[in-house]
């Protein structure tokens, strides 16, 4: 069996990798002019980058930096400098790629990363996040604002949840405008809001994309590629350009049924570290992701919600407190798994779970039993999405494998491939 | 006669074997077999294993018309016509060997895998271990190492244990720790390794448990060898325990029955 090229690469992957440069250009031009140059550090998931449209500063993501770290195998260095300071062998890795790097002066695109104007923990669904924010405003001398958003503990945010979130927004607004001195420039906070639902509405259609059959879009390793912009620049025109430029090459991607011979819903991050191999487990056996949970950690845009530039401040806070995956419930993952499942019309499941990150990973094993016990043929692999210790290539290939075989013997055979055509009862319904 | 070769490039040793069938209701043949040690090169220690099986068989080379090759090093097995997973050829070759579905628990130097398998020869569920190799023949290995004898001493002389200490820890090298302080205290060999088969078949039963199969159990691989390990199985898990002749060559049966099928269906 030989193996297929290993993805996709169309213009939308050099204008991804041209806008991520021009950010990493923006911040390393924040490090040597910190007055001209406001940037707020801050969390990918439920990130409100469209508030700090109104200051024009630049989102510093240490998430993003630390999984470019992953990428281009960097990231094992700063880890063990952080476990030499005590960090524990099961912390987050990211946050010990992070603050290793920091303290080795190791940067993704090899510039500067500026000194943030604000460390805005907006700790969305994680709360390691406010002890990593802690450790980064005290390394960096830089002030701390902890954005305490609830956890989604109904199916829909509270009005309560959202006015407490926006009163918290409006005193992000006052600090940065203290700490900046500039007005907060509330007409371009809302067109930032009104950019925000474009590149959403975009965003949506090209991971729908992934409903044809063959699907022209792989909603997990594709997606990844598009997600940097998505947390970026959805809120300016550059964004929306991108999108729009983005859904209009995979339209018009050729692409046969020869191409694809299973479709997958996929649960996790990926293992950075080995990205390329992983991938080309998945493409050895022409398994496409037509849908992923990981592309819904900054905003489950597939399923409708836009940021709203008539309620800025609000739909800010609802997207923070609902529209990502990490603030909502697990029995609301599952709801969201079995939803791609159905209307993405995929053949099983695979999880993967991430040895360092217990918020996410914790209860994935539970999952396997609910979804198998519907008949969905789920594989569940293990590593992690930042330390490449944690990864196995040969079990893990292995695995994949095998999960293979056995899908395409049922394939040939005919074998229903899932009992899941029938509505289930919605798992929200249980609390 | 159709004749095909299943290897199986496991981390510890190749087994290769060469079966054949003079017509699609005609019993399978087993017409050789050869097994090596891997060592580095998986390709040469293939090409060995195969030129041991063919030599039994008294064919040539070009005599195999179909080559499946499984275990972890079969992609670098250059002559290969396919690749199967070790799970899947597991799961062929116990279902060749007793003609019915059931559970599968194979150890081998790296691997412990309890695998479900289905009435028609499927692999129904299957777990396997991480990429920590505790509770497999290198753990087995390590211990024997330590202790002065050969891997090939261990499974008897645990039957001879009177007192069988525990090994708690499922890491090899705190478990190494443990014998250490066992050897220390004056615990005897036997009673020690009896612990370490004890500690094993813990670990193997949870597995077995969790892909959820009725006994009896199909044990495989270079372990199953060992009668002490075997007892203790059947010991803790309360069920059958059968152990195939040449128990460690079963998933290279499996490959070379899946080989013949496909060739079959290929002609």
């Amino acid at each position: 069996m030989s193996v297929q090229a290993t993805e996709y690469r169309g213009s939308i992957h050099q204008q991804q990798k041209e806008l991520m440069l021009q950010w990493y250009a923006a911040l390393d031009r924040a490090a040597g002019n910190a007055a001209e140059q406001p940037v707020v550090s801050m969390m990918v998931s439920g990130n409100c980058v469209e508030l700090l449209e109104g200051f024009g500063a630049v989102p510093l993501y240490p998430e993003v930096n630390a999984l470019q770290l992953a990428i281009r195998h960097q990231s094992l260095d700063p880890i063990l400098l952080a476990e030499e300071l005590g960090y524990a062998a099961d912390n987050c890795a990211y946050v010990k790629a992070d603050i290793g790097a920091y303290l080795k002066g190791i940067t993704p695109a090899g510039g500067r990363l500026p000194k943030p104007t604000l460390v805005l923990c907006n700790f969305v669904g994680c709360n390691t996040y406010l002890k990593w924010f802690e450790h980064t405003a005290d390394l960096t001398g830089a002030p701390l604002y902890v954005l305490d958003v609830p956890f989604l503990r109904s199916e829909e945010p509270g009005e309560a949840d959202i006015a407490y979130v926006v009163r918290q927004l409006k005193e992000v607004v006052a600090r940065l405008e203290s700490l900046t001195g500039r007005k907060f420039d509330y007409d371009r906070f809302q067109q930032a809001t009104a950019y925000s639902a474009e590149s959403e509405g975009l965003w949506s259609g090209i991971k729908h994309l992934a409903q044809r059959s063959p699907s022209p879009f792989d909603a997990y390793f594709d997606a990844i590629t598009l997600m940097g912009p998505l947390y970026v620049y959805r809120a300016r025109s550059e964004g929306v350009q991108f999108f729009r430029d983005a859904l209009r090459e995979l339209e018009q991607k050729p692409v046969s049924a020869e191409d694809e011979k299973f479709r997958l819903v996929v649960e996790g991050p990926p293992p950075y570290p080995y990205f390329r191999a992983f991938r080309d487990m998945f493409a050895r056996w022409k398994a496409c992701a037509v849908a992923s949970t990981y592309s819904t950690v900054g905003g489950l845009w597939e399923f409708g919600f836009r940021h709203d530039p008539e309620k800025p401040f609000e739909s800010v806070a609802r997207h923070m407190l609902a529209q990502n995956v990490t603030n909502r419930n697990y029995l609301q993952r599952y709801e969201q798994i079995g939803h791609y499942l159905r209307a993405w019309d995929a053949d099983g499941l695979i999880i993967h779970f991430v040895k360092s990150c217990r918020l996410f990973s914790a209860g994935q094993g539970d999952m396997r039993e609910y979804f198998s016990r519907m008949g969905v043929p789920t594989l569940y692999i293990e590593s992690d999405l930042e330390d490449p210790r944690y990864f196995s290539e040969a079990q893990t290939r292995n695995r994949l494998d095998a999960f293979f075989e056995s899908l395409e013997h049922m394939k040939r055979t005919g074998a229903r491939r899932m009992p899941l055509a029938a509505p289930q009862p919605s798992p929200l319904r249980v609390l | 006669m159709l004749v095909a070769a299943g290897i199986d490039c496991g981390t510890g040793f190749t087994k290769a074997l060469v079966v054949g069938r003079s017509g699609p209701e005609a019993p399978l043949r087993v017409l050789g077999k050869g097994r090596v040690r891997s060592g580095v090169q998986v390709d040469e220690a293939a090409q060995s294993a195969l030129e041991i099986a063919l030599g039994q068989a008294g064919l040539d080379r070009e005599a195999v018309d179909y080559i499946a090759c499984t275990g972890f090093g079969r992609y670098n097995v250059s002559f290969r016509d396919v690749a199967i997973t070790e799970i899947t050829a597991a799961a062929r070759g116990a279902f060749t060997i007793r003609n019915q579905g059931g559970p599968v628990l194979d150890i081998g130097s790296q691997c412990t895998r309890a695998i479900a398998v289905t009435s028609a020869g499927k692999v129904q569920a299957f777990k396997s271990n991480d990429k920590c190799a505790a509770g497999s023949g290198t753990f087995i290995a390590r211990a024997a190492k330590y202790l002065g004898i050969t891997v090939e001493e261990v499974g008897e002389l645990s039957l001879g244990a009177r007192n069988p200490q525990p090994i708690s820890s499922i890491c090899a090298v705190l478990a190494e720790s443990e014998i250490i302080n066992h050897v220390s205290a004056g615990v005897s060999v036997e009673d020690i390794l009896r612990g370490i088969h004890q500690s094993l078949a813990d670990r193997a039963g949870a597995m077995l448990r969790k892909v959820r199969s009725e006994s009896p159990v199909l044990f495989i691989g270079g372990v199953a060898k060992q009668r002490g390990m075997t007892e203790e199985l059947r010991r803790r898990l309360g069920v059958e325990v059968e152990v195939p002749h040449d128990c460690d060559f079963v998933c290279a049966l499996g490959a070379a029955v899946l080989a013949l099928r496909r060739l079959a269906a290929r002609n």
